[in-house]
């Protein structure tokens, strides 16, 4: 793991591809936590429209995304 | 393909696709296939264990590496790993956080995970190795052979951890080959 200075470094970098790199693993890793936590929403009992209110979507979105479970 | 293998085999594999399910990956590579086969062994170099006890062979590897030295290197190596690293989100603590509340499948993802190319590329130099070596099936050995055969992650991966493995290819076929002589 780089030391903190390289982090800023590379965090800040002009460099498309370390960018974009970046941005792609965030977006699976935001997919992999919301598909999670809305199964262990939907574990607990919560609604879709609950869900969509958290999430800051319509309940379409939501339940279109992951309501095939 | 997998009536080839022995049930050792077939389990390795098995624990392979889980160690990918486990890690989040999207598909299976060659890296998780090896971990399995150190995990199934207790460690690598290991006296495969559909082998006989006396079966013992030395190697340039300076130590015994387990599943978690292989998992560890890995989790170093994952360029998805250093970006999020870059963003200051490390992702083994969020994925050890995860774990320790949602069990150890937190991250994987659903569904069957496909083989990637370098990983049906593997298993196709395992049966190779099985029929050069006049094996019938593919076991645990013949499995490493197969992915020690060509550069992959999964070479790469002992790379990392200071480990030949072209000479640990060498070594074990050598070995493995003399037992599969005695055998017949």
């Amino acid at each position: 793991m780089p030391a903190p200075s390289e982090l800023t470094r590379q965090a800040t970098s002009a460099d498309p591809k370390v960018g974009l790199r970046g941005v792609a693993a965030l977006r699976r890793l935001l997919e992999q936590l919301e598909s999670l936590h809305i199964r262990n929403a939907r574990k607990s009992g919560w609604s879709w429209q609950e869900i969509a209110d958290e999430l800051g979507v319509s309940k379409q979105a939501v339940h279109k995304k992951h309501g095939k479970r | 393909m997998f009536e080839r293998f022995t049930g050792v085999g077939r389990a390795v594999v098995s624990e392979g696709i889980a160690e990918a399910k486990r890690i989040g990956a999207t598909a299976v590579g060659p890296e998780h296939l090896l971990i399995a086969v150190a995990a199934r062994g207790g460690g690598l170099p290991w006296p495969p264990l559909e082998l006989s006890r006396e079966f013992v062979f030395s190697t340039g590897v300076p130590r015994p590496l387990s599943a978690d030295d292989l998992r560890r290197a890995l989790a170093e190596q994952d360029p998805e790993a250093a970006a999020l690293a870059a963003l200051g989100i490390s992702l083994p603590d969020v994925r050890q956080a995860l774990e320790e509340t949602f069990g150890p499948d937190a991250l994987s993802c659903e569904g069957r995970l496909p083989f990637r190319a370098d990983a049906k590329r593997a298993l196709e130099l395992s049966l190779r190795e099985a029929v050069a070596l006049r094996r019938k099936q593919i076991g645990s050995t013949e499995l490493l052979l197969g992915l020690l055969r060509e550069p992959s992650p999964a070479s790469e991966l002992l790379e990392h951890l200071d480990v030949d493995p072209q000479e640990l290819y060498r070594q074990l076929r050598e070995s493995h080959a003399r037992l599969c002589a005695s055998l017949i």
